[in-house]
């Protein structure tokens, strides 16, 4: 079109063929479009939802009139049985949402962010990285990423470079945990809890950071006559439907646990022949353990000895089918100096009363086994030599890393040490989600490049030279995922239900493109459908069949009776000879937190943190339904012991100065008889302080502003518990 | 004063081509007073103030700044189903229905039936949404030039009635004075249009 003085692109143009008659089409009119638009079919899809948390749970997708109309749980998918949780309804949102990524976004001299296309950012990013592998060589790239079913095709990538630093955000969360287990049973088992008779739960808060299959066993196992005790800081959702919680002193479970081994094993509690025939290392043990009776623990953690001795004897009386839940990120995820040793007390006292692979006990779950590539004849790049910058798994640094979880939040640290000097972030936002936030930013800052795969500008984003879209979970085709083991193997995956709204990419496109500008495009020579029937190959299931179903079980159904574990030994290891060759204690034992409330001081409390059930982490915050659900139910706010509060003049509601060593912050206060009296407690997922973020930014605080950088020498958690703040009132 | 479709059209277009990404050629037909010309010819007796497009030095990288600062940054929203909601289906039990500050609701699914059926094609150039404010413009546009007065109000209060708000927004989030000023222009033009076809009928 011509205006003489501006002959401009056409922003509608003609596509060819003739015009339809608009008055008889009967769709010119809002109004009248509308009639006929709703009364379209609605399809029905199952996909996979892959939004904001770990479950990853079996959904069916409703499109109308390509678009999302509703997601409802998909019954057969073990770990949502039939069932979506706020979180998951309320992510949907963000495939709507204004503050999703449109394009790829390249940094400007400014600071700001300018559009542009993908062959541009591919172009410019490989040249950049190949100049700092020619430079620094391969081992000065990372990855880290949020672990989804495409996690091994990131690994795949970073191997054809040459680099071994793939990381997830577990230091953060669960390695404490995940590597305990594994150092004594040789995996992370699984409750059996719906077929249990007695269930403590310590520290983990299935309701709140929720697991759906495990709210609906807890309830069954309930119905059926199972008794709950919680034990916890705090009065959590779980604790609700519980018949007892123990409101520990924060940091010490290992003590608990410990003083319930020296119960179990002073009389003779424990099941002898599991002992003898399915564990190592029980004779070191009874010389430990002497050392923590009740009437020890009970100054320690708090709870009286007299309910020490009883929840001991009960545990035991309904072995095997009793469990200690294996519990998650709260008391010994991530939080303590002591956490991998509590996770091995943990592991310990379901292993003397014998309910490991026992009904109503603990079991390991069956994961199907997939194919490789390598049968599809696409050889695997190898190994990078180079060793861990982060040191996981290495003996001297952190031996019980493990080697695809690494140390997240140690890339800042080795940034600015100048050893990693560029790297991608994937559907996580260590900025938020690590602690000490003024570091973390530093050390990002320092690297020469940062590239950030995401559907939104997290705090991370804001901070990356470059930012790619990733398609939203409901536009694209993702890997197929094991995540929905449990007494049989199930396969699920994400697939594409709508078109993608905005010019972005699923993962497996962005490796694509990147791997060609660095000369590894040979090693990605194949498309994800391809690849996901490779995968499925094994297991005699069509690729067609798994997007028609969307959940397949596959494999044979889990029985009673034990399993070799993964250990050296094949049996459950109560003494460690790893532990020990290491230099780290192979019993657990006994020791206290690394940092302490002053008694003297009314201001100073243990800061904890833990989540809410419509929100994750940082990921949800954005989203303006679970904002409001948050501001309606007044869910923001600093748990505080009403009697400590009161002896600081405080009132329910009033707002108070947090301060630890490096992060202040105000928020007002909730004054409950639900909460350990040297604790205040902090729900996660607030604290949002990217610009683009709207709905979220500047709402409530996050813990990891206040927390300090740490490493636990074990595992290299973050010990996200370690932290003592004052509280005053504003 | 009463103009032929055919200067309507073309309003309507300069208008969309002023909330497009600012470029090279916009910048010139802006420094070179042609914008301000065409407007003002047809904005007669300062019924919107102009003076923001004349006798100033534009450069293209300032415009972009202000483009980016005022959509971008402050994220006013240009699209249509940001400001109603997301769907009125009743069949919809997604917590989106109702919903405002959406992306693709109804008003969005018509827009594409509308461009299907006259067998257009959006640019992807400025957004993939088909209810962004510039298409609609467009759209209007070529409404003015090809068919009749009828389908341009029907389109106008169907499409257009959400301008009076964007203004709003755009003045409570500080954006630019450029933007902001198009906007109301753009506000100016689309009421008065309404009131026009209204009187016409």
């Amino acid at each position: 079109m011509n205006h003489k003085g501006i002959t401009r692109r056409t922003f509608l143009k003609a596509a060819g063929g003739a015009a339809t008659a608009l008055s008889a089409s009967g769709v010119f009119g809002f109004e009248e479009w509308k009639k006929k638009s709703y009364a379209s079919a609605i399809e029905k899809i199952p996909t996979q939802c892959q939004g904001c948390c770990a479950n990853r749970c079996g959904i069916y997708a409703y499109v109308k009139n390509g678009r999302i109309w509703k997601i409802e749980g998909n019954p057969k998918a073990h770990n949502n049985v039939g069932s979506v949780c706020p979180r998951g309804h309320g992510y949907i949102h963000e495939l709507y949402d204004p503050d999703r990524i449109k394009q790829p976004l390249k940094r400007t001299e400014n600071g700001t962010f300018t559009p542009v296309s993908w062959e541009q950012a591919f172009r410019e990013i490989t040249m950049k990285l190949n100049l700092l592998i020619m430079d620094h060589g391969p081992q000065s790239l990372f990855w880290l990423q949020y672990p989804l079913a495409n996690a091994p095709l990131v690994f795949r990538f970073m191997h054809a470079l040459g680099s071994p630093n793939t990381i997830s955000h577990g230091t953060t969360c669960f390695v404490a945990r995940n590597g305990a287990f594994k150092m004594t049973s040789g995996g992370l088992p699984d409750n059996d809890l719906k077929n249990s008779k007695y269930i403590i739960i310590i520290g983990r808060n299935p309701c709140g950071g929720i697991k759906l299959y495990q709210m609906k066993d807890l309830v069954e196992a309930k119905e059926k006559g199972a008794k709950i005790v919680v034990v916890d800081p705090r009065h959590n959702e779980t604790a609700a439907i519980a018949d007892e919680w123990l409101s520990i002193k924060p940091g010490t479970d290992l003590a608990f646990l410990l003083s319930m081994l020296n119960v179990i094993i002073n009389e003779e509690l424990y099941d002898l022949e599991f002992i003898e025939n399915y564990t190592v290392g029980f004779d070191n043990l009874l010389d430990e353990i002497i050392m923590y009776p009740p009437e020890w623990a009970e100054k320690v953690c708090d709870i009286p000895k007299e309910k020490i001795y009883r929840i001991a004897r009960e545990l035991a009386s309904h072995a095997p089918t009793a469990l200690i839940h294996r519990g998650y990120h709260g008391a010994y995820g991530a939080g303590y100096i002591n956490s991998f040793q509590t996770a091995r007390a943990v592991a310990i006292v379901n292993a003397v009363i014998g309910n490991y692979e026992r009904s109503g006990g603990l079991f390991m779950p069956y994961k199907a086994k997939l194919g490789s590539l390598q049968e599809g004849g696409h050889p695997a790049p190898g190994i990078p030599t180079a060793p861990k910058a982060d040191g996981a798994g290495i003996p001297g640094r952190y031996p019980v890393a493990s080697y695809s979880n690494g140390i997240s939040h140690a890339v800042p640290e080795l940034a600015l040490a100048g050893e990693l000097k560029a790297g991608f972030i994937y559907h996580t936002n260590p900025v938020r989600t690590n602690p000490n936030p003024k570091r973390v930013i530093a050390g990002y800052k320092k690297l020469d490049l940062l590239v950030t795969i995401d559907c939104v500008i997290s705090e991370t984003a804001a901070l990356s030279d470059y930012i790619l879209p990733e398609s939203f979970y409901l536009e694209r085709d993702d890997s197929v995922d094991t995540v929905h083991g449990g007494k049989k193997a199930q396969i699920t995956l994400v697939q594409k239900v709508l078109d993608p709204m905005h010019d972005t990419k699923p993962l497996f496109e962005i490796i694509k493109g990147l791997s060609t500008g660095l000369g590894v495009s040979r090693f990605f020579n194949f498309t994800q459908d391809e690849y996901n029937q490779l995968k499925l190959n094994p297991l005699g299931i069509s690729l067609t069949d798994l997007k028609r179903e969307g959940v397949i079980e596959t494999g044979e159904e889990w029985k009673e009776g034990f399993k070799p574990c993964k250990t050296p030994s094949k049996k459950i290891e109560i003494f460690s000879d790893r532990l020990e060759a290491w230099g780290i204690a192979p019993l657990p034992r006994w020791r206290e937190p690394l940092v302490s409330p002053d008694p003297d001081d009314a201001t100073s409390f243990r800061l904890l943190h833990g989540k809410q059930s419509v929100h994750t982490n940082a990921m949800t915050a954005n989203i303006p339904i679970l904002m409001e659900m948050s501001r309606h139910y007044n869910m923001i706010r600093l748990w505080m012991n009403r009697e400590r509060g009161e002896r600081l003049d405080l009132k329910d509601g009033d707002l108070v100065i947090v301060e630890s060593d490096i992060g202040r912050g105000e928020i007002a206060v909730k004054l409950t008889e639900g909460l350990h009296p040297s604790a205040v407690w902090l729900p996660s997922g607030y604290g949002v302080f990217s610009k683009y973020l709207h709905t979220a930014k500047n709402i409530g605080l996050s813990y990891n502003d206040f927390v300090p950088t740490y490493f636990d020498p074990i595992v290299g958690h973050a010990m996200t518990s370690e932290v003592i703040v004052r509280v005053k009132k504003v | 004063m009463l103009y032929s479709f055919e200067v309507k059209s073309e309003i309507s277009k300069l208008l969309a081509c002023l909330l497009s990404p600012p470029d090279r050629e916009i910048t010139d037909a802006l420094n070179s007073n042609y914008i301000f010309e065409r407007l003002s010819d047809f904005f007669l007796d300062n019924q919107v103030r102009l003076y923001f497009l004349r006798d100033r030095n534009f450069s293209e990288e300032e415009l972009s700044d202000d483009y980016y600062y005022s959509f971008f940054e402050k994220k006013v929203s240009l699209i249509e189903s940001f400001y109603k909601p997301w769907t009125e289906d009743r069949e919809c039990r997604s917590v989106m229905a109702g919903e405002k500050g959406l992306l693709m609701g109804d008003h969005a699914l018509h827009m594409k039936a509308l461009y299907e059926m006259y067998n257009l094609e959006i640019s992807f150039d400025i957004s993939t949404q088909p209810d962004h404010l510039v298409f609609e413009l467009d759209f209007l546009s070529f409404l003015y030039t090809n068919y009749s007065k009828r389908e341009a109000l029907q389109f106008i209060t169907d499409h257009l009635d959400w301008t009076s708000d964007l203004y709003s927004e755009s003045r409570k989030a500080g954006i630019s004075e450029f933007y902001g000023e198009v906007i109301g222009t753009v506000d100016f033009f689309v009421e008065n249009e309404k009131a026009g076809l209204d009187a016409y009928n």
